[in-house]
């Protein structure tokens, strides 16, 4: 399987003011594990450990069953740091058959790479060089890297910074994408409402320390409401459980059933698509938000 | 496959771009002010090929990683050991091609300028004989923080010549030492023939035990979690 398993994990930085303490962290395969904390809460450390790129002063980290570093060399695991990839005059798509060619062995097949550059919105890309790209490209060229060979483990840090709309709805779609594929994700932001709609589970980090690990509830006890400029016929159609309401300003409000919550990355493509906008994604009560604050208050208080 | 992308790539630096130009310039005037005095055309070759080694002692291996090309290809799983090779292969290309190209300026110089010219032997003997430091330099860059390589490698290598040079005093280590640094008695300006070809092996076989040996280094946890920790404190910083 392909799960991940941190045990006893130590990490000091130099000059001794962070350290990174994981007694026990177990993600399971095949879901999305959403990786949670303040700044400096060591998310990006963990996630450097787990890809196999940093080994730590002490314990094990197991991915797949075998150890990170050893996955990593195997093109086990697809990381996407948040700063990635590296400057310079090579294009996208040379960077990805590199990588493709590395992790399976084998020089891709025609049109792999192009597929999965369709997926990311990354087509218009691939053939400039990588320093020419702006933060928000960049970003999504390095999802590109991540996922290209078809990891069946991808590590996520900060996917959304410096994304537009459009690319957020595309990433989360890919994310699910993902899920239902059986890849096992672990995902680190700061925009809670997006992970809300993709996680099975959530992490919680703070100075270092694992504070809770818990599951993101989803299904009926979540329904989801949008904000919309319009609830067009084809929808109705599509989504025939949703509920709407005509607002007085002309807006729409459309109530979507908690089972259908992860077609809500869905639902919003194709309005966007659709050349209508969505204005507001209201979660209830109980979100991951919520629960945020209280984690890291009682750790706070402790 | 995988030499080929790290090799590519270890190109891409500043210091492949515009160091070795640098240097050659430099060395070139310092050659032509030498040239006066009859021995320009050696003293530009040595002077370039040292000041490159110097060069690429600077951190050329944490370079990668902070730049974010090591990273890259380790995600690719490109092992750290392939990596330090590829990147050893890379910079010995471009100084060998540098220095080669440059000595060769420096022997037509002198033959159009009526000059005693550069001698075939050490055209290619001065360079070759700054492989062994250019490898030990990779070495110690996998573990010791950018310019303290420098110094260390400068002061090892004049630790070692010394210790060479006085065999009587040092007894088998001096022995020890040539093995690392080459005999300071076979000047590979004055060698031809075969003793010229035993010196340029075994001046290639240092390199290649250095660089193989930096390889075994990198594979270390240690030198993992110190090249680890190059790569996420600049990604942290970015």
């Amino acid at each position: 399987m392909n799960g991940i398993r941190v045990e006893g994990v130590t990490f000091r930085y130099r000059g001794g003011g962070f350290r990174l303490e994981v007694r026990e962290l177990v993600v399971a395969p095949g879901k999305v594990t959403a990786l949670v904390g303040p700044n400096g809460a060591g998310k990006t450390t963990l996630l450097h450990v787990v890809a196999g790129l940093l080994p730590p002063d002490a314990g094990t980290v197991l991915v797949g069953g075998r150890p990170a570093e050893s996955r990593l060399r195997e093109g086990g695991i697809g990381f996407c740091p948040d700063s990635f990839p590296p400057a310079g005059r090579r294009t996208l798509r040379a960077w990805a058959g590199w990588i493709a060619e590395l992790r399976e062995g084998r020089t891709p097949g025609p049109g792999a790479i192009d597929a999965l550059a369709a997926g990311l919105g990354v087509t218009g890309l691939l053939d400039r060089p990588l320093g020419r790209l702006s933060r928000g490209q960049a970003k999504r060229a390095g999802l590109l890297l991540a996922l290209v060979g078809e990891p069946p483990v991808v590590l996520l840090d900060e996917p959304t910074a410096y994304l537009d709309p459009d690319a957020v709805v595309l990433l989360r779609e890919t994310i699910l994408g993902l899920r239902e594929r059986g890849v096992t994700v672990l995902v680190s932001s700061h925009h809670l409402d997006e992970l809300e709609r993709i996680a099975d589970e959530a992490v919680f980090l703070s100075r270092g320390r694992l504070v809770s690990h818990e599951r993101v509830p989803g299904g009926a006890a979540r329904p989801c409401e949008l904000v919309v400029s319009a609830w067009p016929g084809e929808a109705r159609r599509r989504w025939s459980e949703a509920d709407w309401t005509p607002l007085e300003d002309g807006r729409v409000r459309v109530r979507v059933p908690c089972a259908a919550e992860a077609e809500l990355a869905r639902i919003e493509g194709f309005l966007l698509g659709a050349g209508e906008r969505v204005y507001e994604v209201r979660l209830p009560g109980g979100s991951l938000e919520e629960r945020y604050r209280d984690r890291m208050d009682s750790r706070d208080g402790a | 496959m995988v030499l080929r992308a790290v090799f590519s790539e270890a190109l891409r630096g500043r210091r492949v771009r515009w160091g070795w130009p640098a240097l050659a310039v430099v060395s070139l005037l310092m050659a032509s002010w030498a040239a006066e005095r009859g021995n320009g055309a050696v003293l530009g070759t040595f002077l370039f090929s040292g000041n490159f080694a110097i060069l690429c002692a600077g951190g050329i291996p944490r370079e990668e990683y902070r730049s974010g090309r090591a990273t890259a290809l380790l995600l690719g799983g490109v092992s750290r050991g392939l990596h330090h090779v590829g990147v050893g292969l890379a910079w010995t290309t471009v100084f060998l091609g540098g220095s080669f190209l440059f000595a060769g300026a420096m022997r037509a110089w002198a033959l159009v300028s009526g000059r005693p010219p550069l001698s075939p032997a050490a055209a290619v003997g001065i360079p070759l004989g700054f492989l062994s430091l250019l490898a030990a330099a990779w070495l110690l860059g996998v573990l010791l923080p950018s310019w303290t390589n420098v110094a260390a490698v400068v002061g090892i290598g004049i630790a070692l010549r010394m210790v060479e040079g006085y065999p009587e005093t040092f007894g088998v280590f001096s022995s020890l030492a040539r093995l690392v640094v080459g005999s300071s008695s076979s000047g590979s300006c004055t060698l031809a023939g075969r003793d010229a070809g035993i010196v340029l092996v075994a001046a290639t076989a240092r390199w290649l035990v250095l660089l193989l040996l930096g390889a075994l280094v990198a594979e270390t946890r240690f030198a993992a979690r110190r090249l680890g920790r190059v790569s996420l404190e600049a990604a942290s910083r970015s």
